[in-house]
């Protein structure tokens, strides 16, 4: 199909948000020097396609004729298509959402537990481990606790060993609903450096990896591409994906957004950010977190997740 | 209660940690040295340095293996030096639970050892904290009694003779409910230690921690395993290099635990009360706590009366007013009129009341404004009951006994430590 030499030709499908109509379109783009990231650009035009469009969804991209479009699309920033961030603020939404809340107050799951739905309402599960590494006092424990909703330890306390944390997180993704079920695992620094076995145990079958830095503290940042080098001798093609914290004091920030950028185009990975405070507490004798307010708060950050583990598995089957 | 802990090394003094407790300042680096030196300066001169007293204050000093100073300075709350020492022997032994007596002992990087020590802090702290537990207190472990135990504890040893130990426990919300034979046969600073390990934790659904048990093996780590089960209720497991904590989660943890689930969640409705609601108490008791001297268990409860506190004729007392007057008042009796409880290897104190007197005290009490406390000393148990002002004072004794018969019918905490 390519007749247009050194270029790269791209069919998509696009469907609306009731699924009422298919536009297909076929992009094709002139490359005339191949050695200027011709995936770069390509992303660019589905890019300007998507947003001619309102309210799209990318549901499936038909053909590609350069195997760097998959890179491409997996490390885009327009990867948000896919999810719709504030679903669990709509009514569908909030049917699959009262599962994880209790009085306003996010549920934390027992390994015998699951969230429970009316039969109709019951999505498939879908399970990934996820590892987070950074240096000693980034803010993993501090990160866990946020995603989960429960108490952010008011200081940073040493992990002495591992602690793993489930979190159930419904999602629509390409109009289809699922409970995504992360489970996190979160090692101390010492720890990992003092004894072997827990690097390989976190490491076994995982799904993504976070490598955290913190915005206040430029050696973390600086430690980033030693902790990724240090995983990728046994990351079996897991997701890797940045994650910058203490981003609520984004003010004292000791890392530019230029060298955001440059690190993010560098190593092809994304970028998301956490702000690891507790804004709204419920008046009760634990202080607890607002379950409503929390979910807001980490809706961006578990939707990408979500979508990008989607996305993986997608192309590991070969759907993509 | 403020309080300061500091942690130095023995022979150059170099200040490894230190906690701050309550609102004050923390301390100036020229007041730690002043700590450790006025200890440095009666060693030098062949006198031991155990204590002293200020106005508000006491300050006692502790050196362990002649490589680790703990000096604690804590308000003075009238309790005998016996609780100091406990609460620095404790914090030694958290040290070596989480860093191990090799990097203790013979220190060859300092800067290595305080990075290490910081994994301890969580631990420490929430010895120095005053919480609704009173196993750091009573060198005793917390347990919970529920008419499910022992079903539970069939299933217990099934899982952890599957995840290949022998060692095995079953909390629920952070007492313990059922153990294996083994894990009774550690000492009740280590049952203790552990326990509070797992509370000072951030809450997770599994966890996998190298652990040196201070006095069964300081040298040598174990891996710790512990499973969330449902909310509330962990089943923890001590193990070696195998298995893995994947493997064990999924190939052993629905097999064994999925039939108890029905057990686990009506056992857990017995918290706050603590003990089965089968067994009925005194109206007029507002909360008590039982020592089994023996075997290193302590129950303990603020909730005994299933009723609605407000109907009853007595002030309500507030759970941390509660906790408050029994911990003060075991604190005031243990150490000066009864014998405190030991891990074998405690060095006893002479200048306690107690090892002076040629009898054993059997009885006490105190009577407050709005409450009054009775405690009872038998050979194996020790009780400490809470009871609401309107309760005659003539009575008490009686009630206290008939309590003490009324809880040790259960067989859980009677039980004999077999070795």
């Amino acid at each position: 199909m390519s007749h247009v030499s050194q270029g790269i030709v791209v069919w998509l499908m696009f469907c609306d948000k009731r699924c009422s109509s298919l536009v297909s379109c076929r992009c094709s783009l002139q490359v005339t020097n191949v050695k200027c990231e011709p995936h770069c650009r390509a992303t660019g035009l589905i890019r300007r396609c998507v947003r001619n469009m309102p309210l799209v969804y990318m549901a499936k991209i038909l053909e590609m004729n350069s195997a760097a479009m998959h890179d491409a699309l997996v490390h885009d920033e327009d990867m948000g298509h896919l999810v719709h961030d504030d679903w669990h603020k709509t009514p569908e939404g909030k049917i699959y959402f009262s599962s994880v809340l209790r009085n306003n107050r996010r549920k934390t799951f027992g390994l015998l537990e699951r969230p429970s739905l009316s039969p109709q309402h019951t999505p498939d599960t879908l399970t990934y481990k996820v590892f987070l590494c950074g240096k000693a006092g980034v803010g993993k424990t501090a990160t866990v606790s946020k995603l989960m909703g429960v108490n952010v330890p008011p200081v940073h306390c040493e992990t002495p060993g591992i602690l793993t944390s489930v979190l159930y997180w419904p999602a629509k993704i390409a109009d289809r609903i699922h409970m995504f079920r992360f489970h996190f695992w979160d090692a101390g620094e010492q720890a990992l450096k003092k004894f072997d076995h827990i690097l390989p145990a976190c490491m076994e079958k995982v799904d993504a990896v976070l490598f955290l830095f913190s915005f206040t503290d430029h050696p973390s940042f600086d430690d980033l591409a030693n902790q990724m080098s240090r995983i990728s001798s046994t990351d079996d093609g897991a997701l890797k994906v940045v994650v910058g914290t203490k981003y609520d004091q984004y003010a004292h920030s000791e890392i530019t957004s230029r060298e955001l950028q440059d690190f993010e185009h560098q190593h092809k990975v994304p970028i998301l950010k956490v702000k690891n405070i507790n804004k709204a507490r419920l008046n009760d004798s634990e202080k607890s977190p607002d379950g409503r307010v929390e979910l807001d708060d980490v809706a961006p950050f578990l939707n990408c997740l979500a979508e990008r583990l989607w996305y993986r598995d997608q192309i590991a089957v070969g759907l993509v | 209660m403020a309080a300061y802990l500091v942690c130095l090394t023995a022979d150059g003094g170099v200040p490894l940690f230190t906690r701050t407790k309550g609102n004050i300042k923390p301390l100036a680096f020229a007041e730690v040295g002043m700590l450790n030196g006025v200890q440095m300066f009666a060693q030098n001169h062949g006198v031991k340095l155990q204590s002293t007293a200020t106005d508000e204050a006491r300050i006692a000093w502790k050196v362990y293996h002649e490589s680790i100073t703990l000096i604690v300075v804590i308000c003075d709350d009238g309790a005998s030096d016996t609780h100091l020492y406990r609460l620095l022997d404790n914090v030694f032994h958290s040290m070596v639970l989480l860093v191990g007596l090799d990097d203790i002992i013979s220190i060859k990087n300092v800067e290595r050892l305080k990075r290490d020590l910081k994994a301890c802090y969580k631990l420490v702290d929430t010895l120095l904290e005053e919480t609704e537990f009173f196993g750091d207190l009573t060198e005793s472990v917390d347990i919970f009694l529920s008419t499910e135990n022992s079903l539970l504890q069939e299933h217990l040893e099934s899982f952890v003779h599957a995840a290949d130990s022998t060692y095995g426990c079953l909390c629920v919300m952070d007492r313990i409910a059922v153990a294996t034979t083994k894990w009774w046969d550690l000492t009740g600073q280590e049952l203790v230690l552990l326990s509070l390990l797992l509370r000072s934790l951030p809450q997770a659904s599994s966890r996998d921690i190298a652990v040196y048990l201070p006095h069964s093996s300081p040298k040598i780590p174990h891996r710790l395993l512990t499973f969330q089960l449902i909310h509330g209720v962990e089943a923890c497991v001590l193990c070696g290099p195998t298995p893995t904590l994947d493997d064990v989660r999924d190939k052993l943890l629905e097999v064994h635990w999925k039939p108890a689930l029905e057990s686990l969640r009506s056992c857990i409705r017995v918290f706050p009360r603590n003990i089965p609601l089968s067994v009925e108490l005194d109206l007029g008791i507002l909360g008590f706590i039982l020592i089994n001297t023996d075997n290193h268990r302590c129950l303990a409860t603020m909730h005994p009366n299933s009723t609605d506190e407000k109907q009853l004729p007595h002030k309500i007392l507030s759970m941390s007013r509660k906790i408050g007057i029994l911990k003060t008042f075991y604190k005031t009796v243990v150490g000066i009129y009864f014998a405190p409880v030991h891990s074998p290897d405690k060095e006893e104190l002479t200048c306690d009341l107690q090892a002076l007197l040629s009898h054993k005290a059997k009885d006490t009490y105190i009577c407050g404004d709005d409450y009054k406390c009775y405690a009872l000393n038998d050979d194996r148990y020790q009780i400490f009951v809470l009871y609401g002002s309107h309760v005659p004072t003539f009575a008490l004794r009686t009630t206290t006994q008939k309590t003490l018969m009324t809880l040790i019918k259960d067989k859980k905490f009677d039980e004999k430590k077999k070795s």
